[in-house]
């Protein structure tokens, strides 16, 4: 086990932030914590890399208290924070230099152990640019390099793809998932639910500081979803007689006039096309964000 | 200011921080960064402090002729000295510190690694202090060639000032520590920095000055390093100076801790 905490509590002055969650996260896992802003995802993630102090019960990180071992815990972890956090002050080479110095490591062994990781992170050639250069997703990939330069047995990542393209966002995803080949335990966060269903083993839910839900993201479907969704549209007028021939059969949330129909293992998806008469019915496969929406609710939040 | 505030100023002041090789690493960083624009750096560093030796030594030394004994420029320039000790030093822990601290989020970067942010403020006022220093020995080359050090004992000025340079710096940490954008500086710079300047016997001396002014003086971090920069430039050295030596020390050491502790204070909660 890498990290586990037991009715661990944050506050902000009288605001409760993180309310008594109990989680444990393996060695060599991918383990996300998902929900919207202001779930108390980066909350739990700043008290696990020991930035933030812990407000109640107990947090243990590579076997450590957070409380008593800080220090020796950050010799051994890798952060990527949310903002990069990178020193425009220099260059791309320069900012590794500088931060495995706060490590205190060896000079000739920063030196190669920075060129080796800006390769891996394909991001070798713009090693002399200055870091205002940098499109965001290559900032990004600095900072997971950055956060991996003192060879951590742990990483997190905070959001590691918000507000990046498409593109980078797979390159980063190709990245992460080579780290994780190599047995490097990750805890992140995110709001992308195709990100947490391609890169974790296990994820909470989480909402006003509380798990909603925990597991394997393909158990959480099936659990709360099934294998298939079938989506329509229907009139306001129409909703309740709707809903009447629904009910009995299917599992079902309506998101403003969509219906969501949930087709268990075993239900076939293509009946339900029969039972409501719709233009523009759609089956598809059941996705983690369905499991979000459903447990989460879906009214809007800033 | 209500009474919490007072206490934990109070605490922060007496509270000695435990730092260790991080400070020297971020102070390293720092170092780093200024060996890069090493030029640029240190000419800005020169040009004002030249400006008031042409303006005031030579110009208004020319009708002032002699003071306590030494022509004006004399008189001037071991001031002059300690005074880019003091800029040099408000303005790289202040602008340049803030920069860092609320910006670019550098603080907070080095904070994810085992450099605590005692050590972070630490290496930063150490090289808020160092900076200040390089200024100052550029100012002191331009006395030498000018021919106003005109003892040896003079160089005792520089080691002596690097309280100074460590003084302010600590100082302008703690208003960095409690800044919330760049006006404070402005306040900062014009209810403390220009009136110490021009009060703390840089540009007269002292004792021509109105009672409460002398005794306003008397909190001037730079009235003490002007009257001991001057004794070592003219050879007039008293042991009864010691005093002024002590108290830089006091308030080099006392704002130090403050700035560690309420920096720490704001941003770790």
């Amino acid at each position: 086990m890498v990290a586990e905490g037991r009715s661990l509590v944050k506050k902000y002055g009288d605001r409760v932030v993180v309310n008594g969650i109990h989680f444990q996260i393996k060695k060599g896992e991918c383990f996300g914590f998902l929900g919207p802003n202001g779930a108390g995802k980066t909350s739990t993630m700043k008290m696990m890399y020991c930035l933030s102090p812990v407000s109640g019960g107990e947090l243990h990180v590579l076997g450590m208290d957070v409380t008593k071992s800080a220090n020796e815990i950050k010799k051994r972890i890798g952060v990527v924070p949310q903002e990069d956090g990178l020193d425009p002050d220099f260059t791309v080479l320069e900012n590794l230099l500088i931060y495995g110095r706060y490590f205190n490591m060896d000079k000739a062994e920063v030196q190669k152990r920075a060129r080796e990781l800006l390769r891996f992170m394909r991001i070798d050639e713009k090693s002399d640019s200055s870091v205002d250069k940098l499109s965001g997703g290559m900032k990004r990939r600095l900072a997971i390099a950055r956060g991996m330069i003192n060879r951590p047995e742990m990483l997190f990542l905070d959001e590691p793809t918000t507000g990046l393209d498409p593109q980078a966002r797979l390159l980063i995803w190709d990245n992460l998932k080579g780290l994780k080949k190599e047995g490097l335990s990750m805890v992140l966060t995110t709001h992308y639910m195709e990100e947490a269903e391609q890169l974790c083993d296990r994820l909470v839910i989480m909402d006003k500081g509380k798990f909603l839900c925990e597991g394997r993201p393909q158990d959480l479907i099936n659990q709360f979803i099934g294998h298939e969704v079938v989506e329509f549209s229907c009139q306001d007028a129409d909703k309740n007689y709707v809903i009447d021939k629904v009910k009995e059969k299917y599992d079902f949330q309506v998101i403003r006039n969509r219906f969501h129909l949930f087709i268990k293992k075993g239900q076939d998806g293509k009946q339900a096309l029969n039972i409501v008469p719709s233009d523009d019915m759609t089956v598809r496969k059941a996705t983690l964000e369905d499991v979000f929406l459903k447990v989460a609710g879906h009214d809007l939040r800033d | 200011m209500n009474t919490a505030v007072l206490k934990n100023m109070w605490i922060d002041m007496v509270n000695f921080p435990k730092i260790g090789i991080g400070a020297y690493q971020v102070w390293y960083r720092n170092f780093f960064y200024f060996k890069k624009f090493f030029l640029t750096s240190i000419l800005w560093n020169f040009t004002e402090p030249l400006l008031y030796i042409v303006a005031f030594g030579y110009g208004l030394g020319f009708f002032v002729g002699q003071i306590d004994g030494v022509p004006y420029l004399l008189f001037f320039a071991p001031a002059i000295l300690a005074s880019t000790s003091m800029q040099g030093a408000v303005f790289e822990s202040t602008y340049a510190s803030f920069t860092k601290l609320r910006i670019q989020k550098t603080y907070e970067t080095i904070m994810m690694t085992p450099v605590s942010i005692e050590e972070v403020v630490a290496g930063e006022i150490v090289w808020g202090a160092t900076k200040a220093f390089f200024g100052t020995m550029g100012v002191m080359l331009v006395l030498v060639v000018m021919g106003l050090v005109q003892t040896p004992i003079a160089w005792l000025a520089l080691p002596f000032l690097i309280l100074l340079c460590w003084a302010m710096s600590a100082i302008s940490m703690v208003v960095t520590s409690f800044a919330r954008d760049y006006d404070t500086f402005t306040y900062f710079f014009s209810v403390v920095i220009t009136p110490m300047s021009l009060l703390a016997g840089t540009f007269f001396p002292l004792n021509h000055f109105p009672r409460w002014a002398q005794m306003t003086a008397q909190f001037f971090p730079l009235t003490h390093a002007v009257i001991v920069s001057r004794a070592l430039f003219l050879n007039r050295w008293e042991n009864s100076m010691w005093i002024n030596v002590v108290v830089l020390v006091f308030i080099a050491v006392v704002f130090s801790n403050w700035a560690i502790n309420q920096t720490k204070r704001r941003l770790i909660y």
